[in-house]
């Protein structure tokens, strides 16, 4: 009588023990657990060299977008709450309005009044010595707070509004000169 | 025993989960590392990006921090009265309110302080000696510092090494800061320019550090707000450097006005169309060569130059080559068309991208601190509007030029076009009625004139009173009146062209009238002198009767006299093109002149009646068409305008008895009316040009002899027998023919021509008119500034008053008539014989001693009135007096080789013209008389330094330069709506780097003039030529001119150069005045200031100018010609930039925890990103910018343009060698 040869074969090889399999199961998990564990790193390192790069980019973009505008177009512009928001894709590019998928960044751009001025008319940016006389007063100077954050779409522009903490966004500045 | 298979298989299998499981981890870890690593990788160079992004933005807060200041510099500020002035430096902007005080000083470099209102403060802000000290390290840096690569040694700025080359007016003090090095080897110099950090938060607030190496700023830095940056930046001002598109290489030129050999040169070797090095006042003749050739001393050859014309775009080499050939008309020069510089670096290759063998990399970067390819000047006036063009354009359907259409883009803004136009040379209210334009200009530029000039707290109506208007008015027909034969081709508005239209053909230009009060020069004559001109037609006792028989014989202490009413036209433009005069004169009156006469055949006298017509149109012959006679302007003599014409003005021969013609006097009017119209022509009220009034005051005048001999022939003229003299018909009407010629009738044997080749004697000939035996009276202005009643309509009768010795009975001849070729070609001159300044210092207009053929056609005593020397050169032989400098419009002609001293004129071909050689520049202005109203006499506007002078009162008279401009159009627009460039700024002293000399540009501006001073000991030969030299070269043995050996000797001796009248600027001992300037903390403000700096000339000193010795031993230069370098220099020089080299330094700090946030610590503190460069930034104004307003419009009046400059970015440039 032959026997099958796939019965004969089943009936050579038992497999894995239970012992072998979890012994294998607790090292993979333990190792995968940990190295998973690091992944966000990585991931954090690869949004926070994107981050770097796009917000570079959007501050760029602003500056230059001031240095370009007219002067008090762009104080008045930028003097109303509810224009000093702009809002940037995944490469930070500009986009026209918020409301679409692909709003990622979100910029808030003020313009730095002293204490002692009316911006965004009167004077942002003290410059060394100007304590004594009012011809010094850099009139023609313009600091621009711009507050840029990660967290995509409504939820950005709420974090911005709301002025929560640093956290949710980045803050930097740029000294513009009327040109 | 050895395991069965069973079993070995088995064992094999056990432990397999595990490898595999151990293989995944490794893939799986292999994989997580890669993954980080790559995203850290990633994430760094994010950083760098990021970082490099930040620098750069640090920069631009640099840059921006400067065009702030730069800002803040030139704009007006609101709530100070009136209007400030701004004047830049490289390093710093100061600003002055109209009142003249300082406002504020705003620095264009990184400091502590960096806007103050001490002008002290900023003069003398200067880094620490011990800027490099280990204290000092963190709060100064050095902008200046040095990369070496190799054995080469590269600086940001500036190249200590151009002091060691020579560049001209380089220099630096070793000892005001430390680690300065001049003569080391070339890596060892070292030009340290220092200044403070700034230092920059987080949140961008900024300040420096105190002593205590501590943040002082608006806020405190805390570990929030720490220091994240620092800024260090000093602003260069480009206009301080040469601009290498726009200059190259001068060889001098002016209008000749004197015999000396440069002059006569000038005529010969006239610049050639394209020769733009040669224009007076063109940025081409600002030198290069204290850059490019920096030990040369001399002028440079002409090999030298022609090596910088094929250096720069647009210049040409060739033409004259450097005023040494006569450019041919076949061919002019013809310009590269290369491209213009974007930057100096450029430089060094021609636009083939082959290298240039002047300049080689390391002589660039030696150069780069002297020269730029980007300089532009602001062209606004004082009160920031725009200034009105130098150059006359046609209105409403006259053509234009191309020249033309430039000029006129560069004058316009918006639809509103900022220059004169004109369209009808023969009337004097044409260009006035029919061009509304004209009018608003003319109205706007008054109430300027009305406003204080910033700075000066002062106003030009308040100077000139009654005479503002005039003054305007003189200006606007003095522009009017430029360029009556236009040579360029009508460009028409389809694109072909035509040929070209003259304005005025003849040279003619009707006076404008802007009021009823107020009239210009025009072109035009006047009538300089009347005289009443007495002959003896009878003589009882020298038994010459009349015909008539025994009824009309002369007792023998009876005459029969004859008088003529004489007239001397004379205009104030001379020059060319020729002036071929064209207007009718009425003369009303005389029938009123009586004498006393012997009455009928009874020994009866009683006063009567001369007969002279009753109100009597004349209108002369063209007063060059005689022997002698020319046609450029001045005065006129009367030969001409009564010769052959049947000369109406002749009295009825009146019988006279006794020695004595007893006068009665009377009033006669003059009317002068532009065109023809004698006879019974109908008279056109509106060309009326003026109407002088006169009043002969009653005299005894001493009775005319009869003249007993006739004449010899002489140099072409005929013998004339004795009766010939007593009539006037016949002297008038041969009044064309030769003229007096000085000879045995004076007794000073110099002043006696020779005879002529035949043999003739010279003396009294057929065209002479007058004899010793006649008497003449006349009228004369006392002053002698016939320029006083030229531009008055209506000339009162206290203007001209008797002669010198019309009351004398002793004298007969007492007149002053001369013709224009020279005063000795009517006898009896009346400064001549023995009445010249040698008796009295008064006598004549200067206390010169002239020569007797050229002495200033003014009465005697006129000198009295001029106290401030201001009367003009004429051009080349032509004599000196009251003229208004009229532009040189060419002259071609070449007899004996010289154009412009030759009697003939050549209209100069297209070879020769061009606007820009024509009027360099509001300058020429400078012979217009500011006192027709106030009757203040050879007193013009004063633009050169002269103290006293009432011009020198505040404002001062060439602050008016600032309201005109002439735009450059050529080869290129050099010339922009608002803006010229290559301009070199006045103001070279340098903030904070004092101990830094660099006045290259003025080098280069000072290098093309070549002043002209005339000696007194020049005085009788520097107007000699025609026939008293035979012209050059004076050869006795052709038998004419002067007998004097002495004055032929100092004739030679000019002529061949060996008495330089015309030498070059000695520029060191000039700058001592702009250095004293500096020294006193002051700057210039307007450029226009060049004219109160005396320029001193080679192996002259400035003390000889300022006690005025100078001028006193040269007292027979006119205004015009020691106004004329001014005229050259001052529209190549400015004071305020509009281009800015802004030189930064940049650091981005990541502080360490361990040191406090407001305070930098070498050691702790990391410096994560570094930036050194330079931006080249623009201040301009959009032209096109739509809705610009009229300013001319009354109701824009107060509109200005400070506001509208922008700014933008030209180059940006990393320094990393």
């Amino acid at each position: 009588m032959i026997r099958p040869a796939s019965i004969y074969k089943s009936h050579q090889s038992p497999g894995f023990s239970l012992i072998e399999v979890l012994f294998a199961l607790v090292i993979f998990s333990t190792v995968a657990i940990s190295m998973i564990a690091i992944l966000p790193t990585g991931f954090d390192n690869v949004r926070e060299a994107a981050n770097l790069s796009v917000v570079s980019r959007i501050i760029q973009t602003v500056t230059s977008d001031a240095q370009s505008s007219d002067w008090d177009e762009f104080a008045d512009r930028f003097s109303n709450p509810q224009k000093q928001f702009l809002f940037f894709d995944d490469q930070g590019n500009r986009l026209e309005k918020t409301g679409v998928p692909n709003h990622i960044y979100t910029a808030r751009i003020e313009i730095v009044p002293t204490p002692n001025s009316t911006a965004p008319n009167g004077i942002s940016v003290v410059l060394p010595g100007d304590t004594t006389s009012k011809v010094g007063r850099a009139t023609d100077l313009r600091k621009l707070l711009i507050k840029i954050t990660t967290i995509p779409g409504e939820q950005g522009i709420k974090a911005l509004k709301e002025r929560q903490g640093k956290a949710r966004y980045t803050e930097h500045f740029a000294i513009v000169a009327a040109f | 025993m050895h395991p069965s298979r069973k079993q070995r298989a088995k064992a094999t299998k056990q432990g397999v989960a595990l490898v595999v499981v151990l293989a995944l981890i490794t893939i799986m870890g292999i994989l997580i590392v890669a993954i980080l690593a790559t995203s850290s990788s990633e994430l760094k160079s994010a950083r760098i990006y990021s970082d490099g992004i930040e620098v750069r933005q640090m920069n631009e807060t640099a840059v921006n921090l400067a065009v702030g200041q730069l800002r803040l510099g030139t704009r007006q500020l609101s709530d100070l009265p009136g209007k400030e002035v701004w004047a830049s430096q490289p390093g710093a902007i100061r600003v002055y309110a109209e009142s003249g005080t300082f406002e504020r000083g705003v620095k264009l470099y990184s400091d502590s302080v960096m806007t103050t209102i001490s002008e002290p403060a900023l003069s003398e802000d200067i880094p620490p000696t011990d800027w490099n000290s280990d204290d000092n390290q963190i709060r100064y840096t050095d902008l200046n510092e040095p990369v070496i690569r190799k054995d080469d040694i590269f600086f940001p700025i500036v190249n200590p090494a151009a002091f060691e080359a020579g560049v001209n007016g380089f220099d630096f003090e070793e000892s005001a800061v430390a680690g300065a090095n001049k003569n080391g080897s070339l890596l060892e110099k070292r030009l340290p320019m220092p200044v403070e950090w700034l230092y920059v938060l987080r949140r961008g607030e900024m300040g420096t550090l105190d002593n205590n190496g501590k943040f002082s700023g608006s806020v405190e830095a805390s570990s929030e707000n720490p220091i994240v940056g620092r800024v260090a930046f000093w602003t260069d001002d480009e206009s301080s450097k040469i601009n290498v598109n726009t200059a190259s290489e001068p060889t001098f030129w002016d209008t000749p006005r004197a015999i000396n050999k440069k002059d006569m040169d000038y005529g010969k070797f006239q610049p050639g169309r394209n020769e733009y090095q040669r224009y007076p006042g063109h940025p081409a003749t600002t030198a290069l060569s204290p850059v490019l050739f920096p030990n040369a001393t001399d002028e440079l050859s002409s090999a030298k130059k022609e090596e910088i014309y094929e250096l720069i775009p647009r210049v040409g080499g060739g033409g004259t080559t450097g005023g040494t050939m006569r450019q041919l008309p076949g061919e002019p020069i013809v310009t590269d068309r290369d491209r213009l510089f974007a930057s100096i670096d450029e430089f060094i290759f021609q636009p083939d991208r082959e290298q240039i063998e002047l300049i080689n990399p390391e002589s660039l970067r030696m150069a780069s601190f002297f020269l730029t390819a980007n300089s532009r000047s602001p062209e606004l006036n004082p009160l920031g509007k725009p200034k009105i063009a130098m150059w006359p354009l046609g209105a409403n359907t006259y053509p234009r030029t191309a020249f033309d259409h430039l000029i006129a883009f560069c004058s316009t803004t918006g639809d509103h076009l900022y220059a004169f136009q004109r369209e009808r040379a023969t009337s004097p209210v044409s260009d006035w009625d029919n061009i509304s334009r004209n009018q608003e200009l003319f109205s706007w530029l008054v109430r300027d004139l009305n406003e204080n000039v910033p700075g000066t707290g002062a106003a030009f109506s308040g100077k000139f009173g009654p005479d503002l208007e005039q003054i305007t008015t003189e200006i606007f027909d003095y522009i009017r009146t430029t360029n009556l034969n236009d040579l360029a081709p009508i460009q028409n508005r389809n694109g072909t062209t035509s040929k070209p239209r003259n304005f005025a053909g003849n040279g003619q230009v009707a006076p404008i009238r802007t009021s009823d009060e107020h009239m210009g020069f025009g072109r035009f004559f006047t009538i300089s002198e009347f005289g009443l001109h007495f002959i003896c037609n009878g003589h009882g006792g020298q038994g010459l009767q009349p015909p008539g028989g025994p009824k009309k014989k002369l007792k023998p202490n009876e005459r029969l006299v004859e008088a003529g009413f004489l007239m001397e036209p004379f205009s104030p433009s001379i020059g060319w093109p020729r002036l071929h005069n064209n207007f009718t004169v009425i003369v009303t009156g005389l029938d009123s002149l009586k004498t006393r006469q012997v009455v009928g055949t009874e020994d009866k006298q009683e006063e009567k009646s001369m007969e002279f017509p009753a109100p009597q149109r004349y209108r002369p012959r063209r007063l060059d068409a005689s022997w002698h006679g020319r046609a450029w302007g001045g005065s006129s003599g009367i030969r001409t305008f009564v010769a052959r014409n049947n000369y109406p003005l002749v009295s009825m021969r009146m019988r006279i008895k006794g020695d004595s013609i007893s006068f009665s006097g009377g009033k006669v009017k003059v009317e002068i009316y532009d065109g023809d119209f004698s006879g019974t022509k109908k008279l056109d009220p509106k060309r009326k040009i003026q109407t002088i009034e006169l009043l002969f005051p009653p005299a005894d005048f001493p009775v005319p002899e009869l003249v007993r001999k006739g004449t010899t022939k002489f140099r072409g003229t005929v013998a004339t027998s004795q009766n010939f003299w007593w009539t006037l018909g016949t002297r008038y009407g041969n009044a064309h023919r030769t003229p007096h010629a000085p000879g045995i009738e004076y007794a000073e044997k110099n002043r006696r021509w020779p005879p002529d080749r035949g043999g003739q004697k010279p003396g009294f000939k057929t065209g002479g008119v007058f004899r010793s035996e006649d008497v003449v009276r006349t009228l004369v202005p006392a002053h002698g500034d016939h320029r006083l009643f030229a531009a008055v309509e209506e000339v009162a009768d206290t203007v001209f008053v008797p002669n010198h010795n019309y009351h004398d009975k002793t004298v007969q001849l007492d007149h002053t008539f001369a013709d224009t070729q020279g005063t000795h070609l009517l006898y009896g001159f009346s400064n001549e014989p023995g009445l010249t300044s040698k008796k009295n210092a008064d006598a004549q207009l200067t206390p010169a001693d002239y020569h007797y053929s050229r002495l200033p056609d003014v009465p005697y005593g006129a000198g009295a009135f001029n106290l401030y020397g201001d009367f003009d050169n004429g051009v080349a032989q032509i004599g000196d007096g009251a003229f208004i400098n009229r532009p040189d419009e060419g002259n071609a002609a070449s007899k004996g080789q010289y154009s412009y001293f030759a009697w003939n004129y050549s209209k100069p071909r297209l070879v020769n013209f061009s606007p820009n050689r024509m009027i360099p520049s509001p300058g020429v202005l400078g012979s217009l008389p500011v006192g027709i109203k106030r009757n203040r006499p050879w007193e013009t506007l004063l633009f050169r330094p002269q103290p006293g002078h009432p011009g020198s009162n505040s404002p001062s008279d060439h602050l008016l330069m600032e309201y005109f401009w002439m735009p450059v159009v050529e080869p290129f627009a050099i010339s922009e709506p608002f803006s010229t460039a290559g301009k070199i700024n006045m103001n070279y002293r340098m903030v904070p780097f004092s101990y830094i000399k660099r006045s290259t540009g003025l080098h280069g501006v000072l290098k093309s003039e070549e002043p002209l001073a005339i000696p007194n000991d020049m005085s009788k030969v520097y107007k000699l030529w025609d026939h008293e030299t035979s012209d050059h070269p004076w050869l006795p043995s052709q038998g004419r001119g002067n007998l004097d050996p002495q004055t032929r000797e100092d004739w030679k001796a000019a002529a061949e150069g060996k008495v330089p009248m015309r030498k070059r600027i000695n520029i060191d001992e000039t700058l001592k005045q702009f250095e004293e300037k500096f020294d006193s903390n002051a700057l210039f403000t307007y450029p226009s200031e060049i004219c109160d700096i005396h320029l001193v000339r080679e192996n002259e000193t400035l003390n000889e100018y300022k006690d005025q010795t100078f001028w006193a031993g040269h007292v027979v230069t006119g205004d015009n010609v020691r106004e004329r370098p001014y005229a050259n220099i001052y529209p190549r020089l400015t004071t305020r930039s509009n281009i800015y080299r802004i030189h930064t330094r940049v650091e981005m700090i990541r502080k360490s925890r361990e040191s406090p946030p407001d305070q930098f610590s070498k050691e702790l503190d990391s410096v994560v990103g570094r930036y050194r460069g330079s931006t080249l930034v623009e201040r301009y104004i959009d032209p096109t910018k739509a809705n610009q307003p009229d300013y001319a419009a009354p109701g824009e009046s107060n509109e200005d343009l400070f506001d509208s400059y922008h700014f933008r970015i030209l180059e940006s440039k990393r320094f990393s060698p």
